[in-house]
Formats: structure tokens, sequence, C-alpha cells
């Protein structure tokens, strides 16, 4: 089955082995601010002088947090019944914290500053049955 | 320019009804002119504040539509949570600059309980990816905020607490009842450390002003409050933790768009913090209630815990914050919410109160913030 990702700009190519795939970003020529996925201009100085980069793969817990109520909207995880999922942000050495789910739902178990590591693997297939790549982050 | 005055309030309940958003607004904008001593008629503009995808485009003017259709222009905001403070400057600047003679600006919302519909306010991989509920979004802050300055899980219930106590005192609130310091913390996680019994719930109501100029208000009530200040700004780049964010920077450092909107309001009112004598500020949780006292110069940052402990933000304190039981207890009717917080401080400053109330407060200032960082501080004077 082809792999497709949830949305085209936020990794990098090829998709296939997922284990070799990382966030793609954008850097900002002249204020130096990185984003993930594609920006036709920079939100801090909005510059157009804006290059894609690729973001690391590891990085540290800034903050989290679980979530207990089933979320509403086509939310692809296990809602039937709904799994408590943690949610975090992560600060990249590139100097942006990235909202993104992780794979601990245990507020025992998650630590500011921890140290984690992106996991790309796929959320769910499509009606075209294509596998559909998102991402996440785990303890190291 | 000319100064403004509130001459006229009107609310509807905040909860669950069987009736239609027309309906609802129709009671508040009726009551506010009946408070006024006016007739919809003699109104010459209204701005309508509606904040959810469950009403009609158009609903503003739709809502007002049995009041009779004076052709009377009114125009929708939406600014998130903050629509009706938004749409109380666009009210104000009417007045100011003569284009309106009588104004009244109103909200209404009717949303369904449990947490919002995602759709309107985030991308579809956000929504699928699970990163799509306002509250996971506040919880962050709060465990940050735990982190770096020792805030607890008793200060959110100590907020909770304080907030549902108060309910009781207000007949226009979805939750009347107190509920003690166990039973909040034994409430379920919504999302970690926020619990059911320390947020607010989506819900429907509507709330009202009629504005005049000051110099005009003498012919309608001997008690007019003035709006010394209304201010509105947006989140600056990674300034607030907030929906529907993909990101923050680890770099820039830019103030809270409720710290930027209350210094400008501060500046336009010629006063500081320490000035205010009350405030209802934007509670959709426990921790927000919190950080805003910060974001307002109420304590410097970092000490919110403090004067939450040392009783300064309760009904007798420095500054009693959310006397009307905040939203918490209220609901939150998205574009209502600003406007009912006025009516609250509304009759506060005109010593309309009961329990509680506030012998000889002369100044209230009232918050809402929301998603993109839209944010609204309006002041009010006696």
């Amino acid at each position: 089955m082809a792999k497709v990702a949830i949305k085209d700009d936020l990794f990098t190519r090829p998709l296939e082995p997922v284990d070799k795939v990382s966030l793609a970003g954008s850097k900002c020529r002249d204020c130096s601010e990185v984003f993930l996925g594609k920006l036709s201009g920079c939100e801090n100085c909005g510059s157009e002088n804006v290059e894609p980069v690729g973001l690391s793969n590891e990085g540290k817990l800034y903050t989290y947090t679980v979530l207990y109520a089933p979320l509403r909207g086509d939310y692809k995880g296990p809602s039937d019944p709904f799994v408590p999922l943690g949610i975090g942000l992560i600060e990249l050495p590139e100097g942006c914290r990235i909202m993104a789910p992780l794979t601990v739902n245990d507020p025992a178990l998650l630590k500011i500053d921890m140290p984690m590591r992106l996991v790309v693997d796929t959320l769910y297939t499509d009606s075209q049955g294509n596998e559909v790549l998102s991402f996440k982050y785990r303890p190291i | 320019m000319r100064d403004v005055a509130i001459i006229g309030v009107g609310i509807h309940k905040f909860g669950r009804f069987d009736k239609s958003y027309g309906e609802i607004a129709s009671e508040a904008v009726r009551m506010a002119l009946k408070d006024a001593g006016l007739e919809w008629k003699q109104v010459d503009v209204a701005y309508a504040a509606t904040a959810s995808r469950e009403l009609p485009l158009n609903a503003g003017p739709k809502a007002l539509q049995s009041l009779g259709r004076t052709g009377i222009g009114i125009s929708g905001v939406d600014s998130a949570c903050a629509s009706g403070g938004v749409a109380l400057n666009n009210g104000v600047n009417a007045i100011k600059s003569g284009s309106s003679d009588i104004c009244v600006v109103f909200g209404v919302e009717k949303v369904p309980s449990g947490l919002m519909d995602p759709g309107p306010r985030y991308e579809r991989w956000q929504i699928e990816m699970g990163l799509s509920t306002n509250p996971a979004y506040w919880s962050m802050s709060a465990v940050r905020h735990m982190h770096d300055y020792g805030t607890t899980e008793m200060h959110l219930a100590k907020i909770a607490y304080k907030n549902h106590g108060y309910s009781v005192h207000n007949p226009y609130a979805m939750y009347r009842k107190k509920f003690t310091m166990e039973q909040i913390l034994n409430s379920p996680l919504v999302c970690w450390p926020t619990r059911l019994l320390e947020i607010c719930a989506p819900n429907e109501g509507a709330a009202a002003v009629v504005l005049c100029s000051a110099e005009r208000a003498a012919r309608y009530t001997t008690k007019p409050i003035f709006v010394a200040a209304s201010a509105h700004k947006l989140a600056m780049y990674s300034a607030d933790l907030r929906a529907p964010v993909v990101q923050m920077s680890a770099r820039v450092k830019n103030d809270n768009p409720t710290t930027v909107a209350s210094r400008k309001a501060y500046e336009i009112a010629g006063i500081g913090p320490e000035d205010i004598d009350c405030a209802e500020v934007q509670d959709t949780d426990a921790f927000m209630e919190l950080t805003h006292y910060e974001e307002l110069g109420f304590c410097a940052e970092g000490e919110a815990g403090k004067i939450l402990d040392a009783g300064e933000t309760e009904l007798g304190g420095r500054i009693p914050v959310n006397l009307s039981g905040g939203l918490i207890s209220k609901g939150e009717p998205i574009g209502a919410s600003h406007l009912g917080q006025l009516v609250f401080q509304v009759w506060q400053l005109r010593e309309q109160l009961d329990a509680m109330q506030i012998r000889g407060a002369k100044t209230a200032l009232a918050q809402v913030t929301g998603a993109m960082g839209h944010t609204a501080v309006t002041i009010l004077k006696k």
C-alpha cells in the first residue's frame, strides 16, 4: 500500500522507509525562526525570504497534558472506547516547540525536560487504501 | 471625541433552553432597552457578537427581527471568545465618532454541551491527530506554570471553589451550586491537571448593553456607567499557547495578549491595575484565572497562587475576581460572554447587587480571551 502524509508539507521525502522520515520545516533567512511545514512568509518578521529545512528528530519535553475527555470531530485514534491521549510541546534544537501527540498517556511517566524522539507511523488507512502517516513523540 | 456611557443592561440566563437564539437574544435586548427607558425604534445602530457555527450566517440581524425591522445597521462580529468585547469596541467607536446616538451591543449563542466542535477552528490534520481540543492547550500552560512557579492542583481547586461559591448568588448562572474542595479535587480529570469542576461549559445565553454619549446619558438614567477603555488585541507571534497553534518559539518572547490589551486599556483609561476595584476574567478553566491575575498586572509573574492564597481576589480582598461566579459556573455562551461580564459589572458599579456587592466600587474591569489570542479588555467607571 502507498504511504501518504497526513499533511503534504510536514515530512521529508521519500516516505519509505518510515524510520528514515523526519519532520520538514521552514527557516527564515532574516530572523532565523524555524517553523513546522511550508510557509510563504515568516510569522515572526514577515520576511518572504524563507528556505526549507529538515527538523531534528530529538528534542525535550517543554510541557504536556493528558486528555481524558473523548475528542469530538474526525479523530483517527482509538475512540470506541476513547483512550486517554498524551499531548506535549517538544522543544527542538532549531528553537521551536512542536505540538504533538505522545506515546505515553500517564502524567506520572512524563516530566518536563525529558528527552523525546520523533516517531512517524501509520495513523489510519484512507478510503483509497493509502496508509496515512502522522507523527508523535516517545520518551527516549 | 465623545465619552461613552452605558445606560441600560440586559441579560438572558446562561444555560440550556428550549428556545431559539432569537428569543434568547430578544429577551436580553428588551431588558436592556427597558433598563434604559428606551424603545427599539430609538436605536440607530447595533452590533451582534456570535462565535459559533451553531448559528446561521446573519444571526445578529435575524435574532432581533421580532423587535421590529426598523432598518438600522446590525452587523455581526466574530472574534472567538472575545467577540462581545470587539462588538462593544465597535459600539463605543460609533458613539465616540458621533455616527450613532443610541447603540445596542448584544451577544447571543447556542452551543451544545461537551467539548466544542473542532471543525471551525482547527485544520483537518490537527483534528485527525487529536490536537484539536482547547482544554489541552490551557492545561499545558498550567503544567508549565506549576513547574516554573510552584503552582499546585490545590490552587486550581481553590479558584473553582471560590467561583462556584459565588455562583449561588447569581440567578443568571447555569450552575448555582457550592462544592467542597474535596468534591472539586475528586471530580474527573478532563485534561491533566484540569478537572471537570474546574472547567467551564459552552452553553446558551445572551446579554446586551445600550450605549450613548456621556452628555446625553442624564436624559435616560441617574446612574450612567462610563466606558473608560475598550481594547482589542490578537496574540503576537508565539505570545500565547492557545488553540489552534501548531508550534511555539523557544527563542522569541512576546507579551501575552491579555498583558498587551490590558496595558492599552489602562493607558486609555489613564489608570493602572492598582486602581481596579473588581474584575471579571476569562476562567474557561481554573488555571486561566490564575494566569490572568499576572497578565492584568494584579500581581507579578509567578505570584498568582500567592495572592489567591492570601485571599486578595476574594470578596473583601484587595481585588475581588469573578464575583459573578465566573464562566466556571455561568458557562460560556461565547458571543454573550463578555457582555454578560459587563452587565454584572454595571450592576456592581450601580450598587444593585446583594451578597456580591462591593460598597463604594468605582472602577471595574472585564477581560475575555480565546482562539488566535483574540483578547478584549473593557474598563468601566462610575
